[in-house]
């Protein structure tokens, strides 16, 4: 009995040893052959791209590749919104871009995978780790860096140079010229980056206009006028409930966004950006004299009560509920605010949109980011074709933003009847402003000097929201001060023409120090300013400046312009 | 067994419910507040005015839920996920507890498997690794990434392996007297007696496989095959990213970040796991093995 059951407590173990090891050679085994072909490719797909260099400086623009017979085949990983965006019976392989690509310019595109934009870049790092990569993905900046100095991904420069359409170039020139710079590494470039829309994502002043018509005020002109109309709004009871439970502005504990950044930079303040000094060397916007004086100021209003004394635990959706129950007539926000949250939030009352002013006779200068959308495209190196990635730009332009039918609005954007996405589907995605223009055009053909079919189907949207409310349906009111004659639209336009911009002046991947320590100086930093805020002394500020110094800013800053000096 | 009420006695009971009404209605007002909000306007919940009963009845929103084809498919992977992890996760827990219930006299290398799963509950190979190991198996993008990494809760083996040995040995010997083998006492003995246990760890899985939501994530490759809670997640996390807005139509936007519309798709998310609870409540009750063993 013993001898028996020992035998079979031996079998027993060596057994699950065996399975284990089964497993693992399994894993073995199928691992293999799909890190094989990356690692053996190179050699065969190394020419095309010096190959194809005829001298970078040659006239822009030979055009698209013509189209690929036979028909090629492109992977690439998808991220989006979690929103509807297929017709019954498509996927992320067979849908309209897909098939507009595929028989337009002979290119099939395949998603290895798909996933939300929030697991997106968890999902290309658990990817990297793994050793696979399609032919072309967005990065974040960070990966980027890291997979040009593991070599894996093309210069694309040679190939820009002849196959960038003109639009593709006019809109790398809209974002900035720092914004394709910085998709460069020594010189050469190694991603096109996701353009984004920093130009008009900045501040705009928003103040109710029943309120601005009850007081009789008059736009503002500087940040004294807001800092006025802001204690008119609080105290003079502008709901005329008799009871002074009205703030001045709207506030929350974001202190990143516009409601608070735009306060700032009406007095020359910028945060968490890297600005020129008078030398000529760069600086953080964290630590200068400015910044001092604009907390001075909501240290004021604070303490005064002309902002929530609660604002520094309120998110933004108690801001708006503030604002639904009508308690703050004034706040920062951005161009679209109008339709998205005021719309929704005060649908009788309207709003009115003015430029964000200065403290003194200099105009205020807006701060904006690195124009991207979080992201760069990269073409693996081992991509056969990587000059395929510009007819996949150019479907998108001529879908999303150049489109004037409003068949193909529907079929490749968006179709509102059955509330579908289409254009969460184009392979590839790059971003440029619209606001502006929008407002031009339809601007212009709304005082009749051009016909609306050169309009697209949201200016021609826009223009129909625009005459119902000049026609007396002020429901559309948010439409009218969006894209009307006193419009954020034309505030965005005001701030192109006049420039009133202040863009980082540091467009590098983070520093070493700043992957450290920029954590927590940014910590230090928010906690300072809203315990100024909140009533602590000024000297906070001088306690934090220094403290910043010494705790990795002083190193930053080295390595910031070490990093400066090099792109001269 | 009449208790004397003294006045003291009752003090302290009428605050012990007190307390512990004012706790349970803590834990539930979220609940109650997000149902409230699931069947009111938009326009209502936007201005902060839904607390505990919806302001402006409308079950537009859950209309709306039911009609979306994602919600339904994301619910279809979790009960598949449910059934199929849950069944897996019992077979295994029961096999693996029985022998290990033994002592070391009848079963030599005890010691030797327990800390084979053990070592599990101590060290694991972290997510990179753990995520090549579910690449390189081909387990990618198919329900079994979801159903077999986590298919032996070794915690629960510990429980159940601990609710074995409780029962009384001698049971298992009487049978194994009239001629049983180690299989017929499982399963005519062991398992019977074990209903409570099982049915607590049935629960655990069940609670588990419909709640977990990061491998859905990480191991799927489109969000057509994400479980329930993974779809939840993404929709209810959606970033609000001011520079999307302005390309985004905001229609469009405003529709996706509904207070109502998540309130009611995440209700609808919890509802089936709360009608789980009452059918395993009859379990519950202690096993009963009084007088069956004379000692």
């Amino acid at each position: 009995m013993p001898n028996k059951s020992r035998r079979i407590s031996i079998i027993g173990v060596s057994l699950v040893m065996l399975m284990s090891v089964i497993f693992t050679a399994c894993s073995n085994n199928k691992g293999e052959p799909s890190t094989a072909p990356s690692s053996s490719a190179p050699s065969s797909s190394a020419e095309p791209s010096p190959s194809s260099s005829d001298s970078g400086s040659a006239a822009p623009s030979a055009g698209l590749p013509s189209k690929f017979d036979p028909p090629i085949q492109l992977t690439t990983a998808m991220a989006n919104y979690s929103y509807t965006k297929f017709s019954d019976g498509e996927t992320t392989d067979n849908n309209v871009y897909t098939n507009y690509i595929k028989d337009t310019y002979g290119i099939e595109v395949k998603a290895i995978w798909d996933v939300p934009f929030e697991q997106y870049e968890q999902k290309v790092n658990l990817m990297i780790a793994s050793g696979e990569m399609p032919d072309f993905l967005a990065v974040s900046p960070s990966q980027f860096k890291q997979l040009y100095d593991a070599g894996s991904i093309a210069d694309l420069t040679d190939i820009y140079e002849k196959y960038a359409s003109d639009q593709t170039r006019e809109i790398m020139d809209l974002a900035g010229a720092e914004v394709l710079e910085s998709a460069k590494m020594k010189g050469r470039l190694m991603s096109i980056p996701w353009t984004g829309v920093a130009k008009e994502g900045v501040s705009i002043l928003w103040i109710r206009k029943d309120w601005f018509e009850k007081f009789n005020l008059s736009a503002p002109q500087s940040m004294a006028d807001v800092l006025k109309i802001a204690e008119t709004f609080a105290t003079q009871d502008p709901d005329g409930n008799g009871k002074p439970d009205t703030f001045g502005l709207g506030l929350y504990k974001e202190l990143s966004e516009n409601a608070m950044v735009g306060f700032l930079n009406g007095f020359h303040a910028y945060r968490d950006i890297w600005i020129k000094d008078a030398d000529g060397k760069l600086v953080s916007g964290d630590i200068q004299p400015e910044m001092k004086t604009a907390l001075a100021e909501l240290q004021a209003l604070y303490k005064n009560g002309w902002i929530d004394k609660e604002f520094g635990v309120k998110d933004i959706q108690k801001l708006e509920e503030s604002i639904a129950s009508g308690k703050v007539g004034m706040f920062f926000g951005n161009m679209g605010s109008a339709a998205a949250p005021l719309q929704q939030l005060t649908p009788e009352n309207e709003w009115l949109p003015f430029a964000v002013p200065s403290v003194d006779s200099e105009p205020a200068k807006l701060q904006i980011p690195l124009n991207i959308f979080n992201y760069y495209w990269v073409v693996n190196k081992n991509a056969k074709h990587p000059e395929a990635i510009f007819p996949i730009i150019q479907t998108w332009l001529d879908m999303f933003y150049y489109n004037t039918s409003d068949e193909l609005y529907t079929q490749y954007n968006y179709d509102s009847e059955q509330d579908i996405a289409h254009w969460m589907n184009a392979p590839i995605k790059i971003y440029k402003n619209k606001r502006a223009e929008n407002h031009l055009a339809e601007i212009e053909v709304l005082n009749g000097g051009k016909d609306k079919t050169s309009l697209t189907p949201e200016q021609r949207n826009n223009l129909a929201g625009m005459e119902k409310y000049l026609a007396g349906d002020k429901k559309y009111w948010n439409v009218y001060y969006q894209d009307g004659p006193e419009s954020s639209g034309k505030i965005a336009v005001e701030y192109l023409e006049k420039d009133m911009y202040q863009p980082t002046q540091f467009t590098g991947t983070p520093t070493p120090a700043m992957l450290q320590k920029k954590a927590n100086l940014d910590k230090i930093r928010d906690q300072m300013i809203l315990k100024v805020i909140l009533g602590g002394s000024l000297d906070e500020f001088d306690k934090f400046v220094e403290q910043w110094k010494k705790l990795g800013g002083d190193e930053i800053t080295a390595e910031v312009n070490e990093w400066f000096a090099s792109t001269k | 067994m009449v208790e004397r009420a003294t006045w003291s006695r009752k003090l302290f009971l009428n605050f012990n419910y007190a307390l512990l009404a004012f706790i349970s209605f803590l834990c539930l007002f979220p609940i109650v507040q997000m149902i409230a909000i699931s069947f009111s306007s938009g326009t209502a919940v936007a201005s902060g005015r839904v607390t505990i009963f919806p302001v402006e009845f409308t079950t537009d929103a859950y209309r709306y839920v039911l009609r979306n084809k994602a919600f339904m498919d994301a619910v279809w992977v979790s009960v598949e996920r449910v059934l199929l992890g849950c069944s897996l996760q019992m077979l295994l827990l029961v096999l693996i507890a029985y022998p290990l219930s033994k002592e070391v006299s009848a079963f030599r290398h005890r010691t030797l498997y327990v800390w084979f799963f053990m070592i599990t509950i101590l060290f694991s190979g972290g997510l990179v690794p753990t995520y090549l190991v579910i690449k390189n198996t081909g387990l990618l993008d198919s329900i079994w990434a979801l159903v077999i990494p986590g298919a032996v809760p070794v915690f629960s083996v510990v429980l159940m392996l601990n609710f074995f040995r409780s029962l009384p040995k001698e049971m298992g010997e009487a049978a194994f007297i009239d001629g049983a083998g180690h299989w017929t006492t499982l399963i005519k003995i062991y398992i019977p007696l074990s209903k409570p246990g099982i049915a607590t760890l049935l629960l655990f899985s069940v609670v588990g496989h419909w709640n977990s939501w990061f491998d859905g994530i990480i191991y799927m490759n489109s969000p057509s095959n994400y479980p329930l809670q993974s779809y939840l997640q993404s929709i209810v996390l959606m970033k609000q990213d001011s520079s999307a807005l302005s390309v985004l139509d905001q229609s469009i936007l405003a529709n996706l970040s509904d207070r109502t519309l998540k309130s009611a798709q995440i209700g609808l998310g919890a509802f089936p796991i709360l009608l789980v609870y009452p059918f395993l409540q009859k379990y519950f009750m202690k096993g009963i093995v009084l007088g069956s063993v004379k000692e």
